[in-house]
């Protein structure tokens, strides 16, 4: 019974710090419930592919290491002046300790090939519970339809 | 002990479905082509001369071509004999001869009957070996078509203001039609007389100042006294003129090069091309049938005061399609021409011997045995 008393008292402990705590806070399980892995193409028609991936127009975090420690909050992709795409996404550090990300991006064109060559990792500073700005900008500006954004630990 | 074994193996199962989170972001919007920046407003708004469209100096003269036609009629419509790239020389006749035999036969006197003395003259027959003259008026021959597009371009506003072009070559032919013997710089001369009025000689030659690798040169003479009516020389043609102009570069403006002497006509629309130094201005000249056009219409200029003050003379008595045409018999002599200036009489002129005028000596050939006893073996000289 004591065993079963310490971890309860313990949550309740934790529960009371918690609202304490500065925003944001993340909740990871409505983040992973959030998920949205699509079927890729089948190879038999009527069937449904057994491979899962990405979406397009997405952040993945592919990197199990910061995958409970990161929200992509919002990803934006508009027209510069000059008919390039440029892609904005916003990046939160759940975690109480400062964090390095780095992130790239692929841009596709409209029948799914890759557009241009994929751009470089770009690193993002994240302190402990603030947000940051992942941005990059297309070469093409007709060819590009779509823009696919990886991120994973920088160390 | 069993319940945690089991949290654990659960948290296992689910922390690889969860290597992999991804947030969904808005779809690329559609491309919309930017909108044409307007150029950079300057100061005190005036307008660049560069941005002014520039004169093309090679654009088709029509103005200068219909004061040509109105000019050509009041003077009478004289026709023009063009020569192409051929210059009218000074040798006479075609073949000359550097040496010449002479054999003399003397026979033995024979006596017959009482004192009657017969003598029969010494015979001396002259052998003469003549060569063929190079061609003076032919000139380095350029490329045929290159000659077929200069053609073009010069012919074009001849014909477009209705002017009376004869092809030297047909008038030579005509004229020497039945009449081989005679020497074809004669025939030339007497079909540029009786055929055409005006000889337009255009010269093309090469050079390497000019920006097209050649130079022309256009020459009217009157076929008739040999008077040089108008002359044009591409090196002074305004159009072929380089724009000294200083030009604006990043380092500041740029003063044309004194020492460069090169000359020739540039496109209007200035064209640039991408290197690797950065834009360069392209020097290519226009096309040769735009030069040629060009050519012509200056020609056609040179000629106005000329028509219009009447100085050319037009022969009102031939006709063109049905010129006399030389007779063998008359071969010997060159028929005189009634509407043109009559060629140099032969005959008139001292002969070496006056007690049998030879005709013939006027062309060099060969005289044959029929003459005799020429005073001096005279050698021939070119």
């Amino acid at each position: 019974m004591k065993r079963l008393l310490v971890p309860a008292f313990g949550l309740l402990l934790l529960g009371g710090c918690a609202s304490l705590d500065p925003a944001p806070h993340c909740d990871m399980s409505r983040v992973a419930g959030q998920r949205d892995l699509v079927a890729g193409p089948a190879m038999v028609e009527g069937e449904t592919s057994p491979l899962k991936e990405m979406p397009m127009n997405s952040v993945s975090i592919t990197d199990p290491n910061i995958i409970r420690k990161l929200y992509v909050r919002s990803i934006a992709a508009r027209r510069t002046g000059t008919g390039t795409v440029e892609v904005v996404a916003q990046v939160v550090n759940c975690t109480d300790f400062p964090l390095n990300a780095e992130a790239r991006t692929q841009f596709y064109a409209n029948d799914g090939a890759a557009s241009e060559p994929v751009s470089a990792w770009r690193r993002l500073q994240l302190p402990a519970r603030t947000s940051n700005t992942y941005r990059e900008l297309s070469l093409g500006d007709k060819t590009v339809d779509g823009y696919m954004i990886e991120m994973r630990e920088g160390k | 002990m069993i319940t945690r074994l089991l949290a654990v193996s659960a948290l296992a199962l689910l922390v690889p479905l969860m290597a992999e989170a991804q947030t969904v972001g808005a779809k690329v919007p559609p491309y919309q082509a930017p909108a044409k920046a307007a150029p950079p407003a300057r100061d005190g708004g005036e307008a660049l001369d560069a941005a002014a469209p520039r004169p093309n100096p090679f654009k088709p003269q029509d103005d200068v071509i219909d004061r040509f036609r109105d000019a050509y009629a009041q003077g009478g419509r004289p026709r023009l004999a063009i020569w192409w790239n051929r210059q009218l020389s000074d040798t006479l006749a075609q073949w000359y001869s550097e040496t010449r035999t002479v054999t003399a036969d003397k026979s033995s006197n024979s006596t017959e009957g009482d004192l009657s003395l017969k003598q029969s003259g010494a015979k001396q027959s002259v052998t003469e070996t003549q060569r063929r003259a190079g061609d003076s008026a032919e000139r380095p021959a350029r490329d045929e078509t290159w000659d077929w597009e200069f053609q073009d371009g010069f012919l074009s506003p001849f014909l477009q203001a209705d002017a009376n072009v004869v092809d030297r070559t047909m008038i030579t032919r005509i004229m020497g039609a039945g009449a081989e013997e005679i020497d074809p710089k004669t025939v030339e001369v007497m079909a540029m007389q009786g055929m055409a009025d005006v000889m337009v000689e255009v010269l093309v030659a090469d050079s390497a100042r000019s920006t097209t690798g050649y130079e022309l040169r256009a020459r009217i003479l009157d076929v008739k006294s040999g008077r040089v009516l108008a002359m044009v020389n591409s090196r002074a043609l305004k159009e072929w003129q380089k724009t000294d102009k200083a030009a604006a570069t990043s380092s500041g403006f740029e003063l044309p090069d004194e020492d460069d002497e090169s000359f020739g006509p540039e496109r209007a629309d200035q064209r640039y091309k991408a290197t690797s130094s950065g834009f360069e201005r392209k020097r290519k000249p226009p096309k040769l049938a735009v030069i040629a056009h060009n050519l012509a219409t200056n020609v056609m200029s040179a000629m106005l005061p000329r028509l219009e003050g009447g100085a050319v003379p037009v022969a009102k008595t031939t006709d063109p399609a049905a010129p006399t045409p030389i007779t063998p018999p008359q071969a010997a002599k060159p028929a005189p021409n009634q509407s043109a200036v009559p060629l140099p009489d032969v005959e008139a002129k001292p002969l070496p011997a006056p007690d049998k005028p030879a005709k013939v000596e006027a062309q060099n050939v060969e005289t044959g045995p029929a003459a005799e006893e020429p005073p001096m073996p005279r050698p021939t000289k070119q």
